[in-house]
Parts: structure tokens; sequence; C-alpha cells
């Protein structure tokens, strides 16, 4: 592992007045669960370390005008069992519950996660359908970016160096409707998922109402399955129509062969979960 | 092929052998294969040569780290890219947590850090300056072991030992969060520890023991 010089200031413009004088040569820090093992494989150098872990004011959860405000310093295992977070996004709390370990949620970070971009990680499928936007800040002053617009490309984001993610906003879940978190797992339970699906939707009057779905660990991102939802909106609920509208995911995902499955094999697998989220949140059997 | 005889202090310090062995590769900066000797000539050779058109400065960059182990205050000075599990073992001398897949992933170097169990092995020992932290060796309580020490015992929850220190400590941190777990909860939680001899079950079943002793 190359040395770097490591900075743990106290304060949140302390950390972003050295991410501006370090300009591109520093790495931010949080959790370090991500970092750190980046850092020991030599994938990145960087001479300047910049950590957060003595910013204070960064871990909080609360609820106010509709949507969640989650600090971007805020545990994933806070995440997992906070009371705020299960009442007003249960979909959320269930995908952070079923990232890695608790061993590894408990000092990993919601910013962290999201700086970090794996597009295998358990939360962005959900962030996407819940309409999440990220809390940008640097030196330079604060912007607000849908996650959508975040994720880049493999473990790349439209963050800029010198940006922190001081907070996550999420609409909260439309109450009444269903939803499901699917990670789907040939291997180990703390594994990062081969398929990953997250699903919101809802049946008015015999017809679908809501629909949202997005997957995860099949793209460069994760990604918003809008063609099935569009496809779906407004039509009867039955078991044929979300069949023939899942196929459509086999053209937006584009896997990659690794150990947790083949290329083809996680297209497929898109398909049928696509589906099978699809049944169990529009009730459909 | 160099040799290096010199102990770090702190090995000194906790009363353990000097070590003289042969170090293989060249791998300057790599902590890699275990030994104090193999880190204290990796910093030998950072010291001396640098990498040439890296970022490796001719001295590599040291800070000062203050922790509570086991109730014990400690001050190191290590370098910045000193892995906690590493700061634990050879700078501390506390060889009981153990260090495997390196990558957080198989839970062998389990502690506990302010309170909640972390992987030391993919935690930087600067980002623990102030910690406070417990290892397997803070676990019993003088010479009376901990209720999950004792259960592993009487279970049979370990073969060859390896995986066991983390083990304990994730088991640990469970009951401390819920006395009383079922089946299912034992497996999500200890989910992380891997045992390669294959003990799952005398280790759920120690876990449900100890529980049920509490």
């Amino acid at each position: 592992m190359h040395d770097f010089t490591f900075h743990a200031p106290d304060s949140l413009s302390g950390a972003l007045e050295l991410l501006a004088e370090h300009d591109g040569d520093a790495k931010l820090l949080a959790g370090g669960t991500s970092l750190t093992t980046l850092l020991k494989q030599s994938l990145i150098a960087p001479d300047h370390i910049v950590s957060l872990h003595r910013v204070p004011g960064l871990d909080s959860i609360e609820a106010s005008g509709g949507e969640l405000r989650i600090g971007g310093l805020t545990t994933q295992r806070d995440m997992e069992t906070s009371a705020v977070v299960k009442e007003h996004a249960p979909l959320l709390a269930e995908a952070y519950r079923r990232v890695a370990t608790v061993r590894i949620r408990n000092v990993a970070t919601v910013g962290g996660g999201i700086a970090q971009a794996d597009p295998a990680m358990d939360p962005p499928p959900s962030l996407l359908i819940l309409g999440a936007s990220v809390v940008a800040t640097s030196a330079r002053g604060e912007r607000v970016i849908p996650i959508s617009e975040v994720y880049a490309d493999y473990y790349e984001t439209t963050l800029e160096p010198d940006e922190i993610v001081t907070e996550l906003r999420v609409p909260a879940q439309p109450s009444g409707a269903g939803w499901t978190y699917i990670k789907y797992l040939p291997r180990t339970e703390d594994d990062y998922a081969t398929v990953s699906v997250a699903a919101i939707g809802s049946v008015e009057g015999g017809s679908i109402a809501d629909v949202r779905v997005a997957l995860g660990a099949v793209a460069p991102t994760a990604v918003r399955a809008s063609v099935v939802e569009e496809a779906l909106a407004g039509q009867a609920p039955t078991l044929d129509a979300l069949r023939e509208a899942s196929q459509a995911v086999a053209d937006i995902v584009d896997p990659t062969d690794d150990p947790r499955g083949s290329a083809w094999y996680k297209r497929d697998m898109s398909v049928v979960f696509t589906r099978r989220a699809l049944e169990q949140v529009l009730g459909v059997s | 092929m160099k040799s290096c005889s010199q102990p770090l202090p702190a090995l000194a310090e906790a009363g353990l052998p000097s070590l003289a062995v042969e170090r293989a590769g060249g791998e300057g900066e790599r902590v890699g294969e275990r030994g104090a000797s193999a880190i204290a000539s990796a910093e030998q050779d950072a010291a001396g040569a640098g990498r040439e058109g890296g970022s490796m400065t001719t001295t590599p960059v040291r800070q000062t780290v203050t922790v509570t182990v086991n109730g014990q205050e400690y001050t190191r000075e290590v370098p910045t890219y000193r892995t906690l599990v590493d700061f634990i073992r050879y700078d501390l001398g506390l060889t009981g947590t153990k260090e495997a897949c390196s990558v957080g992933v198989c839970g062998a170097c389990t502690i506990e850090l302010d309170g909640r169990i972390a992987a030391s092995c993919i935690t930087l020992a600067v980002r623990a300056d102030g910690a406070n932290i417990t290892t397997i060796e803070g676990v019993a309580d003088g010479d009376t072991l901990h209720p999950v020490q004792e259960a592993f015992i009487n279970h049979g929850g370990f073969q060859c030992g390896a995986c066991t220190p983390g083990q304990i400590m994730a088991a640990k941190a469970l009951l401390e969060h819920n006395s009383s777990p079922t089946e299912a909860e034992i497996k999500e939680w200890m989910m992380g520890n891997l045992c390669r001899c294959t003990g799952y079950y005398q280790i759920i079943e120690s876990i449900q023991a100890a529980a049920e002793a509490k």
C-alpha cells in the first residue's frame, strides 16, 4: 500500500477546505470499508486521505414534509434499524439490511456507498425508484442532484472531487403500495447479488396505478426499467401482462461474466426476477 | 534477498521473541505475508529506496495513533497505511485477533470498535485514533471466561480455532444486541464469519447455549 497523509478534520468546513487545497489529490474516507480495500489492492494511490470520522452532525435521520433527510455519514446499519426509515420507506430499510454483513454495515455509510457507486450494491435500485436525491457540498457551495444523475458508470459518479455527499433525500414510499427487494444469490448470503430487483406497485379499480422497477448488478450502474413501467401503466394486472412486459428488461441490462454468473444467465435472470418482483408488488399469482 | 533482524519495538515491549526471517519478495510497500520482520523490512525498503515514478515518499508518512484496547491506552507512531489488524497484532502484540481474507469478508479479524463489531483488516489504524477497542483478549473477566467462550468450549464450537476469536467477538455482540436469538437470527448475524472446518452447527449450538446460560 502506498503511504499518504491522513487528515481527520473535526468540521465539515475543515474537510471541504482540505479537499479544495489538495484539489484532485485527496480521497474521502467515511466508513472506509470500500476505500481501504481499494488502497490495499493499490487500485488507488492518493497522496492525501481526508477522513470524515470526526465531522459531527452528518448522521441524523429525519422525516419532514413527506421526505426523509438522511445525513451522509449515517451508517448503513442505522438505515436498517431506524424506526423512521422503516415507517416512511420500508423498502429502503430492507435494501440496506441486505448489504454485506452487520460488521460492514456498522461502519459503512450512506454517503460513502453512494460515492463508491458499485453497481452491485444493494441500495441503488431502491434509491432510483424512490426518486432519491443527493446533496453534494463543496467549498464552492451546495447542489442537489437526482440519484439517477449521480451514477455515471462502474464506480463512477458525477460528483466532483471536492464534493462531499452531505445528505440523502428520499421521498416517502407511497403508503399502501406493494414493495419488494429481491436479491438473487446463488452463492452465499453475504455476497453481492447476481441480480437484484427493487419494485413498488399498486392497483386501483382493476388496473395498475403505480409501478416502478429497477435492477442492480446487471449494468455499469443500477438501471430503472422505465420500459416495463410504461408498458404496464393502466393495464390489468395479469400474469401474461407481467410476463410480456418483463421481457423488455433483457434489452436494457448489460451484464458481465463473473463468478456470480455469466452475462447470458444474468440477462435471463433479470427477466425472471423482474417478473417475480412485479407479481409480488401487484399481488398477481 | 535480505534479512532483517530488527523487531518492531512493540514486539520487544510485548515480550515476544526477536525474529530474524528472510523476506521473500521485493514488494516494498506491501505489509503482506505476516510477521514483524516483513513489516519492518517493508518500512526499511520504503525508507531507503522510495518508488520510482510513484507517489511513495522517501520515508513513509507516519502518524501517531492513540487507542484504548481492552481498557488500556496505547500510543504508537505508525505508517499511515497500517491496517488496524496489523496495528493490533504487531504494534501492540495482541495476536489473538487473526487476519485471513484481508478484504473484510471472512470475519477472522472481527473486533469491537466503539461498541460495534468491525472488520479490522479494512480499517486503517489512523482512522481508529481515539477509539475504544475490544479484542478477544479483553473478553474474559480475568480468569473467568465469558459465557460465549465457555459455550464454544463445551459445545465444540471450534476445530482448528483460526476463526474462533472472530466468531466469539461476533457472537458476543449478537447476544448483547439480542439476548435470546432464534436460530434464523443467529445464522443471519453470523453469516459473515466463515469457518473452513465447517463447524457451523456446533457454532450455532454454542451461541444458543450461551444465550441460555446468561
